[in-house]
């Protein structure tokens, strides 16, 4: 009867809940990233390879393309007396440095997507 | 038992407005002053900052290298529909009355480089704290 009862005015305090998620530019292959080598591909490979890039910056004598990528995901609940919700938004970028000769210089790839969860708790970290 | 089943019937019908509603919005990881403790000045690299901070957000070309930029925020909103435990015994009948604020604590921390790739400086551009959660929006108006 109690745990009846436990249960009833659990479902009945938990009126909705949702996930939602939104994201920005195509996600880059990992091992298409790898496969760009330093002194060896060029900028055409580069572009063959994840396409052209969201930026492009000019600076000593190198062009840095930057490709990047915006993952944000919402997790909302629902309750009689109270609401929660949280808005989490991470970014992937990829910098490639292409030297004058066209050859890639130098490659950094930082992901910060792959542990965001969905959380609706808003306190905290 | 009629009452207790009436008064579930009537909260069901009022659910989805809340009482109170707390709301956060993060983009990216704050970096703190020990994150960037490690950085020296004519002697950190680029590449071992991105190694440890991450890739920027942004990079840009400045008059004497590049300048790139690590951007954070944190908005926290909550709200409190003060009317709420009339409309659960009044239903439509009650207006909402609701209160509400928003908090917004943003910042950015910007790494100058030399032409080499090497640290010139670094500082974070605006350190604005986010408040707590506090619907009230009366009073206060301290910067």
């Amino acid at each position: 009867m109690i745990r009846q009862l436990a249960l009833m005015l659990s479902l009945a305090a938990l009126t909705a809940c949702s996930f939602s998620r939104g994201t920005l530019g195509d996600e880059l292959n990992p091992t298409t990233v790898q496969s760009i080598q330093k002194g060896v591909s060029t900028r055409a490979d580069v572009v063959t390879a994840l396409g052209a890039p969201d930026r492009v910056l000019r600076a000593e004598g190198v062009e840095i393309f930057q490709y990047y990528r915006y993952d944000a995901k919402v997790g909302s609940l629902f309750l009689l007396l109270v609401n929660f919700s949280r808005l989490q938004i991470k970014s992937d970028d990829l910098y490639v440095w292409i030297g004058n000769n066209g050859v890639v210089q130098d490659l950094v790839y930082g992901r910060r997507t792959p542990g965001m969860k969905f959380r609706f708790w808003p306190f905290g970290d | 038992m009629k009452v207790s089943s009436l008064l579930l019937l009537v909260s069901m019908m009022v659910s989805g407005c809340g009482f109170v509603t707390f709301a956060r919005v993060t983009v990216n990881d704050p970096i703190s002053a020990d994150d960037v403790a490690f950085i020296v000045p004519g002697e950190t690299r680029l590449r071992e900052v991105m190694t440890r901070l991450g890739t920027p957000d942004e990079l840009m070309a400045g008059e004497h290298g590049m300048v790139a930029s690590y951007h954070f925020l944190d908005l926290r909103y909550s709200r409190l529909n003060a009317s709420w435990p009339a409309q659960v015994v009044w239903s439509s009948l009650v207006p909402d009355l609701i209160i509400s604020s928003t908090g917004l604590g943003t910042d950015v921390f910007e790494v100058f480089y030399d032409e080499r790739g090497i640290v010139r400086d670094h500082a974070f551009s605006r350190h604005v704290r986010p408040p707590g959660f506090n619907p009230w929006p009366f009073g206060g108006g301290k910067s």
